[in-house]
């Protein structure tokens, strides 16, 4: 009864700026490049109508399996080492024993605040075969210098690698906000009957932590799934590698060089899709643990 | 009242929000209604403030920058003086492709001359309708232009750009003194090159640098092998894509790189692939590197590093691999464009006219590392290095650059196989087989 009294005139005037925003640069475009999934155009002729043909090519084009491929290893990597590392740095940013800690919030966040652009460019320099300071001191160990992110057999690793260090701190932050929200006075109760620190972190904090799990993962994953920037500018910004591509880079890829608009749409779609459907699910699954909190 | 003001103010906001979005669309979509309203209208500009004698300011988006970028706003000063009616902007864009195709898609773009390096893509704009034909330009010069570099960019009996600028990958740039200090003969054979490659590998010289990490630079090197191997016939069949990437030949010039690579000649394999193109001049300049495949625009860049022609470094046509194929210098340059619904089209094309003449064109030679498309340009205005690969450019003739002459997707995929052959040389069978693949699937289109 009443559930939507909120729905009020002025409710809708002070949302309009925001409405027409969302329109013009987000629900029109979304509609659109569904649309352009469906033609075959060039950026310069006007649009022909093709009906599936843009889908029916991917599944015969070797570079979109290639894509998908990477895509999905990147996400299956980065996301449990995304978390676990949050949590990790969470729990030991939350102890106060723990010396610095407000500098070492500091430091974990800086991945965070930089951009991916600039995040790139520090992984080049310090990856760099001659002068980078990571081949330096793996010499020291008697490893011979590589160019990582150059070499096929490894570069993959490092575009992980650069996106759990830039990306961490979001995590970091998520878990640390859902520590200190929390009521200490479970977990006392839970060491006074004798749980052990696995136990209190297997039963009482993990499950107190699920709502911000569930932002960490979701979070997570719409940046994996459409990481471009890094691979790109790892790769030198002129030609990324195929055996690195990505979907996202795919788009840029067939619109920029092969004029295929349309086909870079369909991608695309398939790309937003993708992502929506995963955050959906889990945005379900926080919505039902609310219901059942509240409940 | 409630009700009522509500769904106006939501069809309202509806309304203006479609008007908006279909506004934004509408130039990418229809590019042809664009481009006749847009064109009229920047004609119309362009003759008002001709009679009011406003200034009318012509935008050029291009790609050099740093030493080359300061010479050429310094040269575009000198139009400015005589055409007071013009101010000229200057736009350095690092994503040179993509805002031009990004702008000309929106069918009004924002400049009104670009200076692009990849003739198979102006083709293919000049094809799609995008560029205004530079006959006119072409036709003021009769004859004075290079053909080599005007017949790249020709459909037809239409001219979609005008080179302003050459440039040769001529061969090895070496380093004086690493030769002298070990007294090595610069290579005049594949055999020499192997034995140098050797004596400076056991001195802890690196022999060549690559530039792999930038990919582009491998495909000068592969073109270079292929020339030797099967002469300008051979260049131009598999550019042409008459020949197969399989082709023994072509085969033979892998098989060669291959060799060199393996051997050490381009330094420790797993480190070579990182290495940036332009991190390796000052390595040659200081001798950590002994020779360097590169092309012409080098000269700028060593002699900025403080080393000098022909005291410091010098230039070896690549080593003969087999002596009946004929020699080559692969070439090319940058062209002007001008986009069909350019803001100012008449003042540009004015200035593209300059630009392709021998005014403009002499004074960058004079600032050295620029090679010149108008042959009006005297040999006595060059720089001793520079006219030496115009000498050499005239004596064993040019072939156009293979991965800029492919179509315009299939080039990034020529550089990412050659790359990942340099990663793995022993894979060269099967990278020649994929690249054929993917030439079959690009050419047919």
């Amino acid at each position: 009864m009443g559930g939507r009294r909120w729905l009020t005139k002025d409710f809708f005037i002070l949302m309009m700026p925001a409405f027409i925003l969302l329109l013009i640069f987000i629900i029109y475009p979304l509609f659109n490049t569904f649309y352009l999934g469906f033609t075959h155009w060039d950026g310069m002729t006007a649009p022909k109508f093709a009906g599936i043909a843009n889908y029916k090519e991917m599944i015969h084009d070797p570079l979109f399996w290639t894509s998908i491929k990477n895509n999905l290893f990147i996400f299956v990597v980065f996301l449990p080492l995304v978390t676990l590392i949050g949590l990790g740095f969470a729990v030991l940013l939350h102890n106060k024993a723990v010396f610095g800690r407000n500098v070492l919030r500091g430091l974990v966040m800086l991945g965070m605040v930089m951009p991916m652009t600039v995040v790139g460019i520090v992984w080049m320099l310090l990856l760099d075969p001659h002068a980078g300071i990571v081949n330096r001191i793996l010499e020291i160990f008697g490893v011979p210098p590589r160019a990582w992110i150059q070499d096929p057999s490894t570069a993959i690793y490092f575009v992980i690698i650069g996106s759990l260090w830039a990306w961490q701190g979001f995590a970091t932050t998520v878990f640390l906000a859902g520590l200190e929200g929390l009521d200490t006075e479970v977990l006392e109760a839970a060491w006074i009957d004798g749980a052990n620190a696995w136990q209190r972190f297997r039963y009482i904090l993990l499950p107190l932590l699920k709502p911000a799990l569930i932002v960490v993962v979701t979070m997570s994953a719409i940046y994996i799934l459409k990481v471009f920037d890094l691979i790109y500018v790892l790769s030198g910004g002129e030609s990324v590698p195929m055996y690195l591509f990505v979907l996202a880079y795919m788009v840029y890829y067939e619109i920029f060089y092969n004029f295929r608009w349309g086909y870079a749409a369909a991608i695309a779609t398939l790309l937003t899709v993708s992502v929506f459907v995963f955050s959906l699910g889990m945005l379900k699954k926080m919505i039902g643990e609310r219901g059942v909190e509240s409940g | 009242m409630g009700k009522k003001p509500l769904s106006i103010a939501m069809v309202f906001v509806l309304v203006l929000a479609v008007v908006a979005a279909g506004c934004i669309s509408g130039g990418g979509t229809s590019t042809t209604q664009t481009s006749t309203s847009s064109s009229g209208q920047a004609t119309t500009t362009s003759q008002t403030t001709t009679t009011s004698q406003k200034p009318v300011e012509v935008v050029i988006y291009g790609q050099w920058g740093g030493v080359e970028g300061q010479n050429f706003e310094s040269a575009l000063k000198v139009y400015e003086q005589e055409h007071p009616n013009v101010k000229i902007k200057y736009v350095v864009q690092s994503k040179l492709r993509d805002s031009v195709l990004t702008e000309l898609a929106t069918g009004s773009p924002s400049f009104d001359i670009a200076i692009l390096p990849w003739p198979a893509l102006i083709k293919e704009l000049g094809q799609k309708g995008q560029l205004e034909p530079m006959n006119s330009v072409v036709d003021a010069y009769n004859g004075e232009i290079q053909k080599d570099l005007l017949n790249m960019v020709t459909v037809g009996n239409t001219y979609y750009a005008v080179p302003i600028k050459a440039w040769a990958k001529p061969g090895i740039w070496y380093n004086v003194h690493d030769f002298e200090k070990y007294n090595l003969e610069p290579p005049k054979t594949l055999d020499q090159l192997k034995q140098d490659c050797k004596i400076f590998k056991e001195n802890g010289i690196q022999p060549m640098a690559s530039g792999a990490a930038d990919k582009w630079p491998l495909s000068d090197i592969f073109e270079a092998v292929l020339i030797r191997v099967g002469g300008p016939q051979l260049h131009n069949d598999l550019m042409l894509h008459k020949v197969k990437w399989t082709d023994p030949r072509v085969l033979e010039a892998f098989k060669i790189l291959r060799d060199l690579i393996k051997e050490g000649c381009y330094g420790n394999p797993q480190t070579a692939i990182g290495e940036k193109w332009e991190a390796q001049v000052p390595r040659l300049a200081n001798g950590q590197v002994a020779m360097y495949f590169m092309g012409n625009w080098i000269v700028l860049m060593l002699e900025k590093e403080g080393v000098k022609p022909g005291t410091d470094f010098g230039l070896i046509p690549f080593p003969v691999i087999n002596q009946s194929a004929k020699f080559a210098i692969v070439a090319g340059g940058d062209w002007v464009v001008i986009p069909k619904n350019a803001p100012h089209k008449e003042a540009a094309m004015e200035l593209a006219k300059w630009l392709a003449g021998p005014q403009y064109q002499e004074i960058m030679v004079k600032k050295k590392g620029y090679l010149a498309p108008n042959l009006k340009v005297p040999l006595s205005a060059y720089d001793p290095t520079d006219a030496k690969v115009v000498e050499w450019m005239k004596e064993y003739g040019i072939v156009p650059d293979l991965d800029d002459n492919a179509p315009p997707g299939f080039q990034p995929i020529i550089w990412n196989k050659l790359f990942e052959f340099w990663a793995n040389p022993d894979n060269y069978k099967q990278i020649a087989e994929q690249l054929e693949q993917y030439a079959e699937q690009y050419y047919k289109s």
